[in-house]
């Protein structure tokens, strides 16, 4: 399986994931008006990667700029994985915050409370 | 007598036979009339159809409003019958018709009525297949101008007090929006027209009210769409410009070619002379030498003690010299010749493909020149003598011969003396008025050609007709003018929505606003209400979905809401009115699929209550918290972690609400997300709550118009030149 490598734009994260590890990074900047599209490929790429996989996979989110109002769709997308989680796929969410980012912390405990997968908010 | 027994037989006759013959037509008339009614009222439909249709010629039914009624009742069953939602339905076209025959006819009040009733269940039927075409495309759009049009006519026909101006307004709405969508997914060359049209409909609904701030905003919307689409034009119309560019790169190749061509030829001429000089010399010599022999001959006659040897050996000597020589010239000959074959070939070649390309250049649409060293124009191709409508002698006589003549670049001397010292072709654009085609546009390339000892040789210059792309380009600088002018416009509407200073200065002297839209009108805004005499102050802070142009228009719902809410459901409560205002958007947005989920706000709002001894405030928040300052140590009063438009009905019930009495020096702050998440020009990190609550607690003391000054110098320090992330709004105030 090869690489998933999406470069980071203006409104857009980096994004990579390496089968090897199962470590699937969302870094960068998130700005709400295609963040549905945006993740569209991503999923379509995990859906034919799932199958022949048998490690355990960390999604690292760490979106130094994302907008307060935009955490619905965000949401929408942790809700995706977390239907992975409970389709029996080892999964887990790592939400990143830098210092003083209350928002962010805040965002994190809201996904958590309303989701099943593991999901943990590490300061960076 | 006998005259008068005669007109008393004529009128007898009259009298005898007169009635009867009117009684028959009558009869016959009633008992269709009344066999026509019956078979209606027992539901035979059809063969009422066909007793109407029989006598619709009827001398006596078709001056009887009752007979044309009940062929309005029997169409009209007949259109529901078969015909029901087919807008171009004949039996409904009949039934209007009858019933207006009918309307026309004297008829008694309980008729008329009934008339008018129906007329208006027709008209219905006209207005819902109007509004109905309008979602079925371009292909029957007409159609449903046509029944709004018959609508409006059978309205005002039966309904005096009708407002048809309203209607109007509405269905004008609906039309522009459906012209507008064809436009969009339209890629034609007609779409143009049907952005026109829903133009059109917007600005009638502005002519007939200018108070209808949807048209304005739909024309924005429509504009923006307008440029957008004229952008990618422009964009595909460079992209032709550039293949025309590569093909016309091959055509400057070829002409170098044909250049070299010459060059070769004059070469070849210069070696012709060189076998041709050799020749000569050749032959002198060997006149020379036989001169040298016949002095020899003549010496020996002369001389003839000289030794028959030594004439010998010179004789001898001399052939070799000859022999040597002609020797070399054949082989000298023969090298040129070989030569030349190669570079014939060469010639040959490239005539071949110079026949194929110049019928691409005599087929180009650029005007292509050729001018020699001395700027003198020395050809050009055909498109250029279309253009300007002259043969190049003609043109030369006209305007002139050499490049600066011709040319109506202002600066082309010195632009041309640049190039030449540099060695380097260049481009340039200028306005030409031209014999055929008027004022054009046009962008030339200038290329330089230079000869083995790098002096210049001709000079080819290109000229493409750039005049559409201008004409784009100032369209497009027109329309983005118009359309900056009218969201300009939309900001004054959405200035008019803002609490005025006077009002401000009222309900809370001691307050500051720091509102900065991230555009020219904002998604952000703030509103504040004084109810009970006074006695109570509602004061919000609101951050619509989006910016810009949408999330104006949030706005402009926002207030409507508050005002609707606070002024007439009088609610002062803030956990109520927050609810409200959910219930407010959820129902304004129900109909709009989809949207349900995206469009919402965040606000913080608090009611100041100055009726009990101690200043109380009550707050509550969606997304947005509440920060007061007491004695040096900042208090943050939690939001509910939910949006206005989408609070799950489980939790409408109990908002979070916070209350506190004020105690003298406290300062409490509102805001939008916008200041804190503002990102930092250079690290491109977001500026934080953590940060903007060290600063207000670190500014808190000074005067209130002073903190809004270092709120402003701070985030423009933060922000450095890169822009303005989101709209933003803080509130400060003091009691």
């Amino acid at each position: 399986m090869e690489k998933l490598l999406i470069d980071s734009t203006e409104t857009t994260p980096f994004v990579s994931f390496d089968p090897d590890n199962g470590l699937l990074e969302i870094e960068g900047r998130l700005i709400p008006e295609d963040v549905e599209n945006f993740f569209a490929p991503i999923f379509v790429w995990l859906e034919n990667y799932l199958p022949d996989n048998n490690k355990p996979i960390l999604v690292r989110f760490c979106l130094f700029y994302y907008n307060t109002s935009s955490s619905k769709r965000i949401f929408s997308i942790m809700k995706k994985f977390d239907a992975f989680y409970l389709q029996g796929i080892d999964l887990k969410i790592r939400w990143e915050y830098e210092e003083g980012d209350e928002d962010a912390v805040q965002e994190g405990e809201d996904y958590k409370t309303f989701l099943k997968v593991p999901f943990e908010i590490v300061k960076v | 007598m006998k005259k008068n027994s005669a007109s008393i037989f004529f009128i007898f006759t009259l009298i005898l036979f007169s009635p009867h013959v009117r009684s028959q037509t009558t009869t016959e008339g009633k008992n269709a009339l009344e066999l026509m009614i019956k078979q209606f009222n027992q539901g035979n439909i059809d063969s009422a159809f066909f007793i109407s249709e029989d006598h619709i010629n009827n001398s006596e039914l078709k001056i009887n409003p009752k007979f044309w009624f009940y062929g309005g009742l029997i169409n009209k069953e007949m259109y529901k019958k078969h015909e029901k939602g087919n807008a171009r339905s004949v039996h409904r076209e009949r039934a209007s018709q009858s019933f207006q025959k009918s309307l026309s006819l004297e008829a008694d009040p309980d008729l008329l009525i009934d008339i008018t009733k129906n007329l208006k269940y027709i008209a219905s039927t006209y207005y819902n297949d109007a509004l109905h075409l309008l979602k079925e495309g371009k292909t029957t759009i007409q159609l449903s101008v046509q029944c709004f049009d018959e609508y409006l006519e059978l309205m005002k026909l039966v309904d005096e007090s009708f407002n048809y101006k309203q209607k109007e307004i509405e269905f004008s709405l609906a039309l522009g929006s459906a012209y507008a969508s064809i436009y969009e997914n339209d890629g034609s060359k007609q779409a143009n027209e049907y952005y026109d049209m829903a133009k059109r409909c917007y600005n009638k609904v502005l002519e007939l009210d200018p108070t209808q701030s949807s048209a304005r905003y739909n024309l924005v919307v429509l504009e923006t769409k307008y440029k957008t689409k004229q952008e990618d034009l422009l964009k595909e119309e460079s992209k032709k410009k550039d293949l025309e560019i590569i093909s016309l790169n091959a055509i400057k190749e070829l002409s170098d070619i044909k250049l070299h061509e010459s060059q070769l030829k004059e070469e070849a001429k210069k070696k012709e002379l060189i076998i041709v000089k050799n020749e000569r010399e050749n032959s002198e010599m060997r006149m020379r030498a036989e001169q040298e022999r016949k002095d020899v001959l003549a010496q020996k006659e002369k001389q003839k003690q000289r030794t028959v040897l030594v004439s010998v050996l010179i004789g001898f000597l001399i052939v070799i010299v000859f022999a040597a020589l002609v020797l070399k010239n054949a082989r000298q000959k023969e090298k040129l010749n070989r030569e030349l074959e190669k570079k014939n070939e060469v010639i040959e070649i490239k005539n071949r493909e110079l026949a194929t390309l110049s019928f691409a250049v005599s087929k180009s649409t650029n005007n292509l020149m050729i001018f020699n060293a001395e700027m003198e124009l020395v050809w050009a191709n055909n498109t250029f003598l279309d253009i300007n409508g002259i043969t190049l002698d003609e043109y030369k006589k006209e305007k002139g011969k050499t490049l600066f003549e011709l040319s109506t670049h202002p600066d082309i001397k010195n632009l041309l003396a640049e190039c030449i010292s540099k060695k380097m072709g260049t481009s340039y654009e200028s306005e030409n008025i031209t014999k055929n085609m008027g004022r054009r546009w046009f962008q030339s390339i200038l290329s330089l050609i230079f000869d083995e000892n790098d002096q210049l040789q001709n000079l080819l210059v290109i000229d493409s007709d750039i005049t559409t792309i201008k004409q784009i380009e100032e369209e497009l600088r027109q329309k983005n003018k118009d359309i900056t002018d009218s969201i300009h416009y939309a900001k004054r509407i959405q200035q008019s929505i803002l609490p005025s200073n006077s009002k401000i200065k009222d309900l809370l002297p001691d307050s500051f606003i720091f509102y900065q839209p991230k555009d020219i009108v904002s998604g952000d805004f703030y509103w504040m209400e004084g109810v009970e005499n006074n006695c109570k102050i509602i004061v919000t802070a609101v951050d619509c979905t989006g910016h810009g142009v949408p999330g104006a228009l949030l706005t402009i719902i926002g207030n409507d809401l508050l005002n609707h809410i606070v002024n007439e459901l009088q609610i002062t409560k803030p956990s109520e009115i927050l609810r409200e205002m959910n219930a407010g958007i959820i129902n304004r947005f129900s109909l709009i699929e989809d949207s349900s989920s995206r469009e919402g706000m965040d606000m913080s709002l608090i009611t100041i209550d100055k009726s009990t001894e101690n200043i109380n405030i009550k707050f509550s928040g969606a997304y947005n918290s509440l920060f007061y300052i007491r004695d040096n140590e900042l208090v943050v009063l939690d939001a509910m972690r939910q949006h206005i438009g989408s609070i799950p009905r489980e939790q409408r019930a109990e908002i979070l609400e916070h209350t506190f009495d004020v105690k003298k020096g406290d300062l409490v702050y509102i805001f939008s997300d916008g200041y804190a998440d503002q990102l930092n020009g250079g690290t491109g990190k977001k500026f934080m709550k953590g940060k903007f609550k060290e600063l207000l607690l670190d500014i808190h003391r000074k005067p209130l118009a002073e903190q809004k000054k270092v709120l402003e110098k701070v985030h423009h320090e933060w922000r450095g030149d890169t822009f303005q992330t989101d709209d933003m709004l803080v509130m400060g105030f003091q009691f």
